[in-house]
């Protein structure tokens, strides 16, 4: 992610660190993300629940739920400025024009008693100023066309519950694409969706991405969406990147346990005695996180330091970190 | 690291300790209640006087705040008799009448929200419709024609308001039955072979305690106005006894002459069911898991 | 498995393919039909299958498929509108009294969503020991057992004192799992277990379901959209498309040499992606037609890339193509 040198990074998230005060203590939900995204490729955010990665997305345009959660520091730069130094005035027209969000469930994200062509003419009036019906019209439907929705003239009349959850995904990508945002930023895209559409709207996804050179980022839980449309990945666990790489770099060396043990689950292998490999052991609880590594209570290759000391991250090819003792005793860069 | 206020460890002062406990509690309501509670239950050990005598030679004397005797210390109403013991003599007819109606209503309205939610079908149908109708009958009137019809008496006050309130708890948990049915665990109490009644008492009664109490407790604010206003015409607990709306009706005519005839009791109602309805709203976010969250 | 043969009355139906058994549980061109808005909806259409004791049938469909609720059928959940579902040989609505308990102990379950599918009024150990206490009285239900049930499903015996609210949603699942293996049940019905779970939580309860299921030897409806899961549980996996079986076959017959198009596209959706070369062209297209007008003839031929003039007119029968290995197809080879 950081082979381009020459060209500056579209979005660059530096140690960002984001809280929730609950009545059980703080939620460190995310606690020291770095990463940064060239314009015009893909990076997919893996993670199970709590592990940081919708609350990563969300901390990007600042949709963060006051007053439990709050962005505690870091930095956010898009285009080379600081978003988390915007007025909420200011980020609202970033937000929607130049970056846009398609969430997990279509359904809650379109107004049940608005027709899909008045929700979808809603972004181009606030963030293009554009006012004529006609023109608006034309845009929505084009728009329609282009997500893949046949008869876009007919649709523009439908609710939204008259239309399949894939369609409807279309319908909310659409909108998010209206007002060609530069940055698009997808939480579990394709979640809702039965396997068969899954793969229609991810695939509707990249050639978006491609026609119009989009920065995308893609947060889920499901390796293998991820593996379907990303240029790179970063691997998520209780609030930290663990491991970061490039797509095929990552499913040809996956490094850190937690990889590796993701890695074993998505192809289904099973060891000598036919059982699954499985990770043992409960997902983290963000609001008990104890110091060292969140990983090592459940990790098969936990040393003593894991459980003192969070790992560096180690860099093992110029697009490929992790933060792992293991890994780091192995390459012989030890602790220190 | 950013340092956290929330962190345990750090001391805490006093002051703050008493800051955190007033913001969770609803401390003055709770002090307001308790003190309704005593005087209510030990009505007849507190009560300075006599409430319900006579004693027209000692008519009109103010409260002390405003030239009267110790002795007197809320003053006396138009026939001489001690307005602080008729005062706690109401307390306790209002939490007798509202505990009494609150129970009842509640009762009634919840086995009848547990089986119209449960069993659906014309038992729903019948139940619905029964509670759609007591909710719109204008109470009052019914309430006039009832008393006028079979006399005023406490226990007449009571069946009345239970009758007129059992719908509101009917129609709130019903709703609340009807969301707990469709969950997984009734649904494997039936697997199990659980039977209607255990499935019913045991798995979701339990889960609608908590609206159940919410609206018990909002629903004892508005009994006690409820019956201050039929006592007040006259509709409810025969005299000499003494309650809040009997002793507002009782001042009404005192108005100019002895103003506080009428906002002794006016202050208590209001204190009393500001309270109640305090409680309510904290238990509401207390008790409901929505809010227990975060 | 001997249990079950006695307790089988003697005018037990022949299975035809089957020589040794009698099934457990059998289904005879089961339907259900709702009413939505005048529309009837065929939610279950003409379903017919049989479980033999100790086996685990698999059943695969996307969302309204219809899985759901022939899985609530088997469960005595719901009625049938037309069709016979038969235990041990007799029809489980004519069950009276003795024959009824006897159902409930034999019969249990574990939904999908691990919150809620428990009491959260209830404390682990009354939830855990509910089925034995409606179907055997307090007697049965000592703490001894339920250390035992608890260990069983990894657990410590502390947790019966505990309430649901303290549990992740895998250790939810485990107290959900242990509750449908108190009465020591012949049949465990398994609608989605793990999709709500973490992925790295999964395969720790599929292990856990398997042990379980080869120690119990009882059999089990592993019902589940994802392909992987119903691959490592199942025997013998029927394949639903709106409503109908369009596919059956012993387990590794379906994965290896899947028939149906409808298999071959659900098969070739769950593969892990080469990252080298995703491949996103799935050979299924489009969306789900509705159930409340399914396309005449064949339900499927909306999105098949081998429907033809004839799938239009004729619906395709259940055939068998090889041996156990049936599909509703006109051209599947």
């Amino acid at each position: 992610m950081t082979q381009m040198s020459g060209q500056p990074a579209l979005l660059e998230v530096k140690n960002l660190r984001t809280y929730f005060r609950t009545r059980a203590g703080v939620a460190k939900a995310v606690d020291g993300v770095s990463f940064s995204l060239q314009q015009g490729r893909t990076l997919g955010i893996v993670g199970e629940s709590g592990s940081g990665k919708s609350v990563t997305m969300m901390s990007i345009v600042r949709l963060i739920a006051k007053p439990a959660g709050r962005i505690e520091s870091g930095e956010i730069l898009f285009e080379g400025k600081d978003l988390l130094k915007l007025t909420d005035e200011e980020m609202r027209r970033i937000r929607g024009d130049q970056i846009a969000v398609v969430t997990q469930d279509p359904m809650t994200s379109l107004n049940p008693v608005y027709s899909i062509g008045n929700q979808l003419e809603e972004p181009l009036r606030l963030h293009q100023g554009i006012k004529t019906k006609s023109v608006l019209r034309d845009k929505v439907i084009a728009g329609l066309r282009r997500v893949g929705i046949p008869a876009p003239e007919m649709r523009v009349r439908s609710y939204p519950h008259q239309m399949s959850g894939g369609q409807r995904q279309r319908v909310v990508t659409a909108m998010a694409l209206e007002c060609h945002p530069s940055l698009l930023l997808c939480d579990e895209p394709t979640t809702a969706l039965d396997v068969t559409v899954q793969m229609q709207v991810l695939r509707l996804l990249r050639e978006i991405q491609r026609e119009q050179r989009l920065s995308m980022i893609i947060v889920s839980h499901d390796l293998a969406v991820i593996a379907r449309v990303c240029d790179d990945v970063a691997v998520m666990y209780a609030g930290r990147i663990v491991e970061k790489a490039g797509l095929v770099s990552l499913f040809e060396n996956p490094s850190h346990p937690y990889t590796k043990a993701l890695m074993r689950s998505l192809n289904g292998e099973t060891d000598g005695k036919g059982r699954l490999h499985a990770i043992e052991g409960q997902p983290p609880d963000v609001r008990q996180i104890k110091r060292g590594c969140p990983f090592a209570p459940r990790c098969r290759e936990a040393m003593d330091i894991c459980t003192s000391e969070f790992p560096p991250e180690v860099v093992l090819s110029p697009n490929h970190t992790t933060s792992c003792w293991a890994v780091s005793a192995k390459i012989g860069s030890g602790p220190r | 690291m950013t340092q956290l206020s929330l962190d345990a460890g750090t001391p805490v002062s006093i002051s703050s300790r008493i800051r955190t406990l007033l913001k969770r509690w609803p401390v003055g309501s709770i002090a307001i209640l308790i003190v309704l509670l005593v005087l209510g239950v030990f009505a007849p050990f507190l009560e300075p006087h006599n409430p319900d005598t006579p004693q027209i030679m000692k008519a009109h004397r103010p409260p002390v705040f405003l030239g009267g005797t110790w002795d007197y210390v809320l003053g006396t109403d138009d026939l001489g008799r001690d307005n602080l013991s008729r005062l706690i003599s109401g307390a306790r007819i209002s939490l007798l009448v509202g505990f009494a109606v609150v129970l009842g209503a509640g009762s009634i309205g919840t086995v009848l929200a547990l089986l119209a939610g449960y069993f659906g079908g014309i038992v729903d149908i019948i139940i619905s419709r029964m509670t759609e109708v007591f909710v719109a009958v204008p109470f009052l009137l019914v309430a006039i024609a009832v008393v006028g019809a079979v006399g005023a008496s406490t226990t007449n006050l009571v069946l009345t308001l239970i009758f007129m309130t059992w719908a509101g708890y009917a129609r709130v948990l019903r709703a609340e039955v009807l969301r707990l049915r469709e969950l997984e665990f009734v649904k494997l109490a039936k697997v199990a072979g659980c039977s209607n009644m255990r499935i019913l008492f045991h798995h979701i009664l339990p889960n609608i305690v908590n609206p159940l109490v919410i609206l018990a407790t909002l629903q004892l604010g508005a009994t006690i106005v409820i019956e201050a206003s039929l006592n007040f015409l006259g509709l409810g607990v025969p005299a000499p006894q003494a309650t809040w709306g009997g002793m507002l009706a009782a001042g009404k005519n005192y108005i100019g002459f002895q103003d506080s005839l009428v906002i002794i009791p006016a202050i208590a109602i209001f204190l009393v069911v500001l309270s109640i309805n305090l409680l309510g709203d904290w238990l509401r976010l207390r008790l409901d898991p929505r809010f227990r969250q975060l | 498995m001997s249990d079950a043969l006695n307790i089988a009355p003697p005018n037990t139906i022949d299975d035809a393919a089957g020589p040794s058994t009698a099934p457990l549980i059998e289904l005879s061109a089961v339907s259900r039909t709702y009413t939505v808005r005048k529309a009837e909806l065929r939610a279950v259409d003409r379903v017919s299958l049989a479980i033999k004791p100790g086996k685990v049938l698999g059943v695969v469909g996307e969302s309204g498929c219809g899985k759901t609720t022939l899985s609530r059928m088997m469960l005595r959940l719901e009625t049938p509108s037309s069709g016979v579902i038969r235990f041990r040989g007799t029809d489980i609505w004519d069950l009276k009294k003795e024959g009824l308990r006897d159902f409930h102990k034999s019969v249990s379950a574990v939904f999908q969503d691990p919150y809620s599918s428990l009491n959260p009024r209830h404390r682990v150990e009354q939830v855990v020991m509910e089925p034995v206490r409606v179907n055997f009285g307090r007697k049965a239900t000592n703490a001894g057992r339920i250390g035992e049930l608890l260990h069983s499903v990894g657990l410590p015996a502390t947790a019966g004192r505990m309430y649901p609210h303290e549990f992740s949603g895998g250790q939810r699942q485990r107290i959900a799992i242990a509750r449908a293996i108190s009465t020591n049940p012949e049949l465990i019905l398994l609608d989605e277990p793990v999709s709500a779970l973490d992925v790295s939580i999964r395969a720790q309860i599929l292990n856990l379901l398997k042990d379980l299921q080869a120690a119990s030897g009882a059999a089990f409806v592993f019902v589940a959209h994802d392909l992987g899961a119903v691959r490592y549980m199942s025997d013998e996996v029927i394949v639903m498309y709106l409503g109908a079986i369009v596919e059956r076959a012993p387990s590794e017959a379906l994965y290896v040499r899947p028939r149906h198009p409808y298999t071959k596209g659900l098969l070739e959706a769950s593969l892990p992606p080469d990252p080298r070369s995703p491949n996103l062209n799935s050979s299924i297209e489009g969306d789900l037609p509705s159930p409340i007008n399914p396309p005449s003839g064949c339900r499927f031929r909306t999105r098949c890339p081998l429907a033809a003039e004839r799938c239009a007119r004729e619906e395709p029968e259940l055939r068998e193509i090889d041996f156990d290995h049936r599909v509703a197809c006109h051209y599947a080879g």
